[in-house]
């Protein structure tokens, strides 16, 4: 029968490539499973051989190509974390609480009657919210385990709400009604950001089995 | 094979053939099976599997299953609707690839 590596060989491993650079659990999960396969196929093949002896040999012919190329796929990932934040933009839930969000400013000035300024609290408030959640709860919720497309997502939504602000500071300060409704577009993205990163903590939790 | 060069190119059109026939594969199960249905001829090594394999779930052609065995987490990979269609495309374009390179390196005698 086929030698099982143990819960410490598996551990070792882990603990061996994440002080090699490999910081991202989700992509460390499939290198240690390639590891073990093969340090367990060559202590079949060879029982009188230890999981230490077969570790240093595998390292030495095949770090340098596990290593090899772990980022290479970064671009495509983002374009995918992109067309999923897009995609997420018409999402039910996401268009409820984008409504709701209106509906609230509405009723705030039109009933209670808050002054301008205020309003424009109340959004920022709203704003500044959405994008603490939407770029560094994920990074808080996880932060024993690294994991590429949360961090990648995060970049993300970092670097379109520097773009958007940029924007907002050149062109829409002084005119309230415009200054509105770009803070509203504003949410309206960040929501959709929120949304991306809960479902991505969803399924790393289910899926990778982290905590 | 001496030169991973020339089979890089292919590598993911024979990854999404191979996932067309086996359903759902791991990394390694992937090298192992190309080695032994190549007899050892064609090692595809870490390094090159990988992003391959990461860059084809980007784009969409496969989708991904956890599991947990021996101690450990496996990543099983599955192709996708648009992962089978795209492998008959690729695959059609690999084998007019080869009859192309075919040839090249062996020329057929014309007549006359």
């Amino acid at each position: 029968m086929k030698q099982q590596l143990t819960k410490e060989e598996i551990q070792f491993i882990d603990t061996y490539l994440k002080k090699s650079g490999v910081e991202f659990i989700d992509v460390r999960i499939e290198m240690i499973d390639h590891v073990a396969s093969e340090i367990e196929n060559r202590l079949e093949e060879n029982s009188t051989s230890s999981f230490y002896d077969e570790f240093k040999l595998y390292m030495i012919q095949h770090k340098k190509s596990l290593l090899k190329n772990i980022n290479k796929y970064r671009f495509t990932l983002c374009s995918k974390i992109l067309k999923q934040f897009i995609k997420n933009l018409f999402e039910n839930t996401v268009l409820i609480c984008f409504t709701l969000l209106i509906i609230k400013g509405l009723v705030l000035n039109s009933i209670i009657a808050i002054s301008i300024e205020d309003l424009k609290l109340y959004f920022i408030f709203i704003l500044g919210s959405s994008i603490f959640l939407s770029t560094l709860f994920p990074l808080i919720w996880f932060r024993n385990q690294q994991i590429s497309v949360m961090k990648l997502a995060a970049v993300v939504c970092y670097f379109i709400n520097y773009v958007l602000f940029r924007l907002i500071a050149t062109l829409v300060d002084t005119n309230f009604i415009y200054y509105s409704i770009f803070i509203l577009l504003i949410s309206w993205v960040n929501i959709s950001f929120v949304y991306t990163q809960v479902e991505y903590v969803k399924l790393y939790k289910n899926k990778f089995q982290l905590s | 094979m001496s030169n991973s060069k020339l089979y890089k190119g292919s590598l993911s059109t024979i990854i999404l053939k191979l996932l067309a026939e086996n359903n759902k594969m791991y990394g390694y199960e992937i090298t192992q099976k190309v080695k032994e249905l190549t007899q050892g001829e064609l090692n595809i090594t870490e390094g090159a599997l990988y992003p391959a394999l990461h860059k084809l779930e980007a784009e969409g052609f496969l989708e991904v299953e956890m599991q947990r065995v021996d101690n450990r987490l496996r990543k099983y990979y599955k192709l996708t609707q648009a992962g089978t269609k795209e492998k008959v495309s690729r695959i059609e374009e690999l084998e007019r690839f080869i009859e192309t390179i075919q040839g090249i390196v062996n020329p057929k005698p014309s007549l006359g």
